[in-house]
């Protein structure tokens, strides 16, 4: 239980909020590559509680630029892509990627007017198909180098849904293992009964009979990126790999889960303090000594949060996890929360949360604001294999729907 | 005219408020009994409380906070169990007293916690008639669920209709203190409207105008009378007149329109439609009650105006969310309002003296059944009378089968009521007149 203002205190992302301000230390994923091309160069983007625009310009050098042309206001986002940058559909006025305005076609020849016109603007940098964006201050920290964006020999794929609900809620589920045997075994299965023919339903109950055996144990600790969360199910012991090197969650947002030959990072971006941007980074690993197909680009794919009976589609993982964040409301209202046994990962968390606030009102960097790479050339991350064994996802490369268990059945749904 | 203030008084509904409180002293319907059957659990929100209806398998209803008091998800994503509805994010379970019986994780780690004790939430009581789940916001003891007529009568077919309106809900039960609006609104504008968007088989029924309005309190509300160019005082719709049942419902032949208040701003409307059969014909057992979606709106999104109802729906939805009290003028068409308007307040200030207002019954022996009266014999029309036309959105053309309910398009059981039976006094032998 929280009060009410420590509520806010953790779930505001605007500019000058405490968490708002903790965010911008942070390169945040808001598009993938593949969204800004020749069709359309632009993107209206909401990041942190501010509007922006993202562009590709004609040489392909991506900017990040407030959304109305400071002459007469018009939304850049129906610019015009050129060499030098987002030129204004209005009166042509031309802008760079630093928010400069370098043309100004319709003001007198050898007037300086548009030396004194800047606009806001973000640094963008692409990673893995992944299109980043930094609000903070300077010196701008590097965008780290995570084990998922520095494999070779991998294929990799984007999904991303956008849900109206408060960033924390999603992130808060990745320090709750206990959930898995609810909202994913018990729940699923009594959905899976409802929707699924009953070959495909016990196909389900096998899948996450596995991994969703009554806990008898859940454990977190600290390490230098964020917290291990660790947990105990029926028939297993503190020596098993699921112990022994449990799962990480990365400082502040991102949520690194899989295994074996299926990766994963969950960035739960906050567009505002009640919308969040839901980014599934899936890395398929091919069979040993197979090579992944090359790839030229890595595909997206926009997963609507709604199934085709309106209400949320809870017929995958994922999508049962969404359910949950999301039917929670725009903001959880932690005043009236009862927290128990299950939750002791939670208030770690938000421990941390606290504890790194006051390290960026302080002044200092919180954690996982680097300023080089590592050494390595990238930051490895221990992650158990063995509750996600190889064969887990058959079939997931050609299907491209993401998250794992009902691939097989979602094929088979009628609409 | 009423000041914002008085404005506030009559239309607010939350806990609390005079008119929250008034309404909370009256059972109020929340759902279809076949809808649970479909899917166990349903969102309700009533008076501004956000709730949750289940039947769990054991097949008790419960209403009962929307959200788990754990980590505040919405429970009707929870799972019914055999006593109780379980929530599916941790597995905490609730019984219809809204107490927390299970803790699944806490029971494992903590065997001998009672965590599951100090969590209770808030639960409602909720009770099957006619088709419908009801359910009682207010202080106990709580009252009798008031058994009136249409519930309670047996031989006869019902429907069961649902309409969600965005706008506060006193502007649908002033429209049933205003004879008036019906040359209006239901003659001329009807007419004009189907003619100018090329609506075939325009009703042309001749034009009648009221020429007198009455209004007097009775027992269980207001008895609303009149006379129109072509009637007298001795016709039944002066002599008889057809009542409004305080606080929020119309009754009118054998339908009752209740008004529930979701919120401030958004009502249920209610159609509750029964088809008595024709002298001597027996009426086909129902195993359940059917229910439909009388919708507000068309698919290009223009209002659903070719029926009655519809047309009345227009009519509230356009005045806004709470209509502009502050800014009106009420003239002699108004003064059943006006009446009604007394009367509410008349009913909260008995509330908030502590006594108990209009309706409230808690004599069994006089609620074996509450009988209300109509204008006219409560049997199915089997022919149209003459000099009526139905409108388009309550007339079969296939079988010119017309229907009493609000629309013929989607009401399940009035489209078909004459049919029905005519078929089954075929069967019985009954020569229809």
């Amino acid at each position: 239980m929280l009060s009410a203002e420590q509520n806010e205190r953790i779930t505001q992302v605007g500019p000058g909020t405490p968490m708002g301000e903790m965010m911008r230390r942070y390169w945040h994923p808001i598009a993938a590559s593949v969204e800004l091309n020749d069709d359309t160069p632009t993107k209206e983007i909401r990041l942190l509680g501010e509007d922006l625009v993202l562009y590709r310009d004609a040489k392909g050098t991506m900017g990040c630029i407030e959304p109305s042309c400071p002459h007469r206001k018009a939304n850049m986002s129906y610019g015009i892509p050129e060499p030098e940058g987002l030129r204004c559909p209005y009166h042509g006025w031309l802008f760079d990627e630093t928010g400069a305005c370098v043309d100004q076609p319709s003001e007198p020849a050898g007037s300086r007017f548009k030396d004194k016109v800047k606009m806001k603007s973000y640094p963008v940098e692409e990673r893995g198909g992944l299109v980043f964006v930094y609000m903070g201050p300077s010196p701008m920290p590097v965008l780290p180098m995570w084990d998922l964006f520095a494999w070779t020999n991998v294929g990799r794929r984007i999904e991303a849904t956008v849900l109206p609900c408060n960033w924390l809620q999603c992130q808060e589920n990745s320090l709750d293992p206990v959930h898995f045997e609810w909202l994913h075994r018990y729940y699923g299965n009594w959905v899976m009964a409802r929707k699924m023919p009953p070959a495909q339903r016990e196909d389900w109950a096998k899948r996450t009979q596995g991994k969703g055996r009554d806990h008898i144990k859940v454990g977190f600790d600290r390490f230098e990126h964020g917290i291990i969360k660790r947990r105990l199910v029926e028939g297993e012991n503190e020596d098993d790999e699921y112990w022994k090197t449990g799962h990480p969650i990365l400082f502040p947002n991102v949520l690194r889960v899989g295994g074996s030959d299926l990766h994963q990072f969950q960035f739960r971006v906050p567009i505002d303090d009640v919308t969040t941007y839901h980014m599934c980074y899936l890395v398929d690993v091919p069979p040993e000594g197979q090579d992944a197909p090359e790839q030229t680009e890595v595909p997206y794919w926009y997963r609507p949060l709604n199934g085709p009976d309106g209400r949320i589609d809870d017929r995958w993982v994922v999508g049962q996890d969404q359910l949950a964040w999301v039917i929670q409301g725009p903001r959880t209202d932690r005043p009236t929360e009862k927290l128990g046994a299950t939750d002791v990962g939670l208030i770690m968390f938000r421990k941390m949360l606290e504890e790194q606030l006051r390290v960026v009102e302080d002044g200092g960097d919180p954690m996982n604001v680097m300023y080089e790479q590592p050494a390595a050339g990238y930051i490895p991350l221990a992650i158990e294999h063995a509750r996600y064994p190889k064969g887990f996802n058959e079939g997931i490369q050609e299907t491209r729907i993401g998250m794992v268990d009902v691939v097989k059945d979602l094929k088979e749904v009628p609409a | 005219m009423l000041t914002t203030e008085a404005n506030q008084r009559l239309t607010q509904v939350g806990k609390g408020t005079p008119m929250g409180e008034l309404m909370r002293r009256y059972w109020h319907p929340i759902a279809p009994t076949a809808e649970l059957d479909e899917r166990p659990t349903k969102s309700v929100r009533l008076l501004g409380e956000d709730l949750v209806l289940y039947k769990d398998r054991k097949g008790t209803f419960g209403l009962i906070d929307a959200l788990c008091p754990h980590r505040r998800v919405d429970m009707s994503y929870g799972i019914p169990e055999e006593e109780g509805l379980r929530c599916m994010y941790h597995g905490w379970m609730f019984d219809e007293t809204g107490q927390c019986v299970e803790q699944p994780f806490e029971e494992t780690v903590h065997p001998d916690g009672r965590f599951k004790e100090k969590v209770k939430i808030a639960a409602y009581r909720v009770e099957e008639l006619g088709g419908m789940l009801w359910t009682y916001l207010g202080p106990t003891p709580v009252p009798l669920l008031p058994r009136w007529d249409l519930f309670v009568w047996d031989n006869v077919l019902r429907d069961i209709g649902k309409t969600e309106l965005n706008c506060n809900w006193l502007q649908c039960m002033e429209n049933s203190l205003d004879p008036v609006h019906l040359e209006w609104l239901h003659g001329y504008w009807s007419e004009y409207m189907l003619k100018e968007s090329g609506t075939d088989g325009v009703p042309t029924a001749p034009w009648r105008r009221h020429t007198k309005i009455s209004f007097e309190p009775f027992e269980h509300g207001i008895i609303k009378r009149r006379t129109y160019t072509d009637t007298t005082e001795d016709d039944p719709e002066w002599k008889n007149g057809h009542p409004i049942v305080f606080p929020n419902w119309l009754r009118v032949g054998t339908n009752f329109q209740m008004r529930t208040p979701v919120d401030d701003t958004h009502t249920i409307h209610w159609h509750y439609d029964v088809y008595a059969p024709p002298a001597g014909v027996p009426a086909p057992k129902q195993d359940f009650v059917p229910y439909y979606e009388a919708p507000l709106r068309q698919d290009d999104g223009s209002f659903a105006v070719d029926y009655i109802i519809g047309q009345d729906t227009m009519a509230w939805v356009t005045q806004g969310p709470i209509a502009q009290r502050q800014l009106e003028k009420l003239g002699e068409s108004d003064k059943g309002i006006i009446l009604y308007r007394r009367m509410l307040q008349e009913e909260m200030a008995k509330v908030e003296e502590g006594m108990e207002p209009l309706n409230v019954f808690r004599d069994p022996g006089s609620n074996e059944i509450i009988e209300l009266f109509q204008e006219r014999a409560p049997g199915v029309i089997m022919k149209l009378p003459p000099n009526t036309v139905p409108l388009p959105g309550q007339w079969d053309p296939a079988t010119g089968d017309i229907s009493v309910a609000p629309t013929g398009k989607h009401a399940p059981v009035g489209l078909r009521a004459r049919t029905t039976y005519q078929a089954a006094a075929a069967e019985a032998g009954v020569k229809l007149a």
